[in-house]
């Protein structure tokens, strides 16, 4: 798994790309956490290259997600491949996570 | 990682015997997908195929097992025209995972568990699911769609 990180005003945009399982997992978790540490509030995940996910890797996004909500931050996550986007849905997580279509709705649905 | 490999490039099965360790997954995937791949089973399907061993596997080294001695998970793909048939095998304590209760996936964020979604994503995914428990041995086979 690959992990690359921009800022776009105060919005960091995370781009994570490969598989997101059980052994790549705690990397991406390990590296929202320590953004929320230090401050961070606002996070955009960018997923287009993300062609695997398993429930390791929504445990990922749910515990950033209940995170941010406690440090009154904003999570939103876009470009969802479709097989992704099946695994979110079956588990509920379209209801619980802002998702987008573009990093650009996702940036700004945090930026509000 | 003393993965026992029975495979052949034009065998339509795949077989694998791993380590009861969260180290052996990573090895087996990369080779039941290179087995898929060498088949040309379509991406769709591969990730179907992924999620189910790594959930399976997963859930049965994290809580399979009584004791802490080493235990091997036996993976078995067959493919045929429409379905991959994926059987796996294990000699932990009996556990049909058909049993467990589905998780409410409509609860709010806060009320969201952390964890209990793997079993219910391999239901979902799968076009057939079944558990036996045989001579002290989990067998469980799933059906995948190839396409």
């Amino acid at each position: 798994m690959n992990i690359s990180e921009s800022k776009q005003g105060n919005v960091t945009i995370l781009v994570a790309q490969g598989k997101l399982d059980a052994t790549s997992s705690p990397e991406l978790d390990k590296r929202i956490s320590s953004l929320v540490e230090n401050g961070t509030r606002q996070i955009a995940l960018d997923l287009a290259g993300l062609d695997y996910v398993s429930s390791a890797g929504l445990r990922v996004f749910l515990s950033a997600a209940k995170r941010l909500k406690q440090a009154q931050g904003k999570l939103a996550l876009a470009n969802l491949s479709a097989q992704v986007q099946q695994i979110f849905d079956i588990a509920g997580f379209e209801s619980i996570l802002p998702i987008f279509k573009t990093v650009n709705e996702a940036v700004d649905a945090c930026a509000i | 990682m003393q993965a026992k490999g029975d495979r052949c490039a034009m065998s339509d099965s795949f077989s694998q015997t791993i380590e009861n360790t969260l180290t052996s997954l990573a090895p087996l995937t990369t080779a039941a997908n290179r087995f898929l791949d060498q088949h040309t089973v379509p991406h769709e399907a591969i990730f179907r195929v992924n999620l189910a061993i790594e959930e399976i596997v997963t859930n049965i080294i994290k809580y399979g097992y009584d004791d802490t001695a080493p235990h091997t998970i036996t993976v078995n793909l067959a493919l045929f025209p429409d379905t991959i048939r994926l059987q796996l095998k294990d000699d932990g304590h009996p556990f049909d995972p058909l049993q467990t209760p589905a998780p409410d996936i409509h609860l709010p964020l806060d009320q969201r568990k952390i964890g209990g979604l793997g079993l219910h994503l391999v239901r979902e995914t799968v076009s057939r699911i079944v558990y036996r428990r045989e001579n002290g041995t989990n067998i469980l086979e799933m059906d995948i769609a190839r396409q």
